[in-house]
């Protein structure tokens, strides 16, 4: 007679010795783990240039932003030597106009007149960006430098401050100046 | 109190190292399923899969089946099985035979499809079915091995799932208890005094059920 754990470790043996696994189920098991068709290479390109067409667009965006229209004045001694720092005839200026909108202009005026008007003036150029008056202080005075600038033309100076100022104003054009006396 | 263990130069870490790569190798090469290993150093993942599928879908199934006594989901459990198999195949070292690793897997997945199956039926089922003999034969009648079997698959539900699980992998798959030390991670010893253990009960359960004697 066979001993009873025996015969309980055959019946283990043959558990389920009848059972087969559904129909297919290699199939299911290939279609899941079936690998997914190479990406071309372009497809991992496609970020970096996604990223590089979005950074140009910021980039070029942010430098149309108008920037605060700003006035630097200055000042070169001139030949002739001096005592002190105030402004002296002889020496030359160079005021310098930057940010703003699309159009910029320097006016410099001694007592109210009219002495140079950029762009167009000989005295006048352009460094990038900014619109640059260099003038030789050859005469005593008060001088008053303008810069202005608009998203339109700026319109000619009449010769008057005052005058200048005002139609401009109305117009709506941007306007910065400072002053500076020459002895 | 963690056993001293005398710290080892790099040149003896590099040479046990060496020597623990080497008995890998060496152990893939005396795996039956070292064809499958070569496909997998090809690159031929589909085809090491459907080699192992070829061998052992069929057991598998009949362990998960058992495991779990329920067909649905012991279909599920077999093809994820393959699946993760199929996935982790690179990553195999040797340091058991491909099978023994296959039902390692296996092993886990039904525990894990035993313990969600388990939450669920907690708030489903009122409680196991209290066995009653079999009237129709006398104590003393010896059970025929077919009453044996049918009462052995009710007996092996009241055994906790670890039990039952190692009970299958030894007796319906034929693993030693080397094997099921890599199966379970557990000592060779400890898993033949589970077995040992189970084996009276199921006997008990068995006699209970049928109202017989072995």
């Amino acid at each position: 007679m066979t001993e009873p754990i025996a015969r309980i470790e055959a019946a283990l043996k043959r558990l389920g010795e009848e059972h087969e696994p559904p129909v297919g189920w290699e199939a299911r098991v290939l279609a899941a783990t079936a690998t997914p068709k190479a990406k071309p290479w372009w497809w991992f390109a496609f970020p970096v240039v996604a990223l590089a067409v979005i950074a140009i667009v910021v980039f070029a965006w942010h430098s149309t932003l108008d920037q605060p229209l700003q006035l630097s004045v200055d000042r070169e001694k001139g030949a002739v030597a001096v005592r002190g720092d105030s402004a002296h005839v002889g020496d030359i200026v160079h005021a310098k106009a930057t940010g703003g909108s699309r159009y910029r202009a320097v006016w410099v005026y001694r007592e109210d007149h009219l002495v140079v008007a950029c762009p167009g003036a000989p005295q006048c150029r352009r460094d990038g960006k900014a619109t640059i008056a260099d003038l030789v202080l050859d005469t005593i005075g008060e001088y008053t430098i303008v810069a202005l600038t608009s998203s339109s033309p700026v319109p000619a100076p009449a010769g008057q401050l005052d005058a200048d100022l005002g139609k401009t104003a109305e117009m709506g054009v941007h306007q910065e100046h400072k002053t500076l006396k020459v002895r | 109190m963690a056993p001293f263990e005398p710290k080892l130069s790099r040149k003896t870490r590099r040479v046990r190292q060496r020597h623990l790569k080497m008995q890998a190798a060496e152990r893939i090469l005396m795996d039956p399923d070292s064809d499958v290993v070569g496909l997998v150093a090809n690159g031929d993942m589909t085809g090491a899969l459907r080699r192992l599928m070829e061998r052992y879908g069929t057991p598998l199934y009949r362990y998960c089946r058992e495991a779990l006594r329920d067909a649905t989901l012991a279909d599920d459990v077999q093809q994820q099985v393959f699946i993760e198999a199929h996935r982790d195949l690179s990553k195999f070292t040797g340091l058991s035979t491909l099978r023994t690793w296959l039902f390692a897997i296996a092993r886990h997945r039904v525990l894990d499809a035993a313990k969600s199956r388990r939450r669920v039926q907690a708030h489903i089922e009122p409680g196991d079915a209290i066995s009653v003999p079999d009237p129709r034969r006398s104590p003393d009648e010896l059970i025929d091995d077919q009453r044996i079997l049918e009462a052995l698959v009710g007996c092996l539900d009241q055994l906790p799932d670890k039990v039952r699980t190692v009970l299958l992998l030894r007796f319906q798959q034929g693993f030693t208890f080397e094997e099921l030390a890599q199966i379970c991670g557990e000592k060779p010893g400890t898993l033949q005094a589970k077995v040992t253990r189970a084996l009276p009960l199921l006997r008990a359960c068995i006699e209970n059920r049928t109202g017989g004697s072995l």
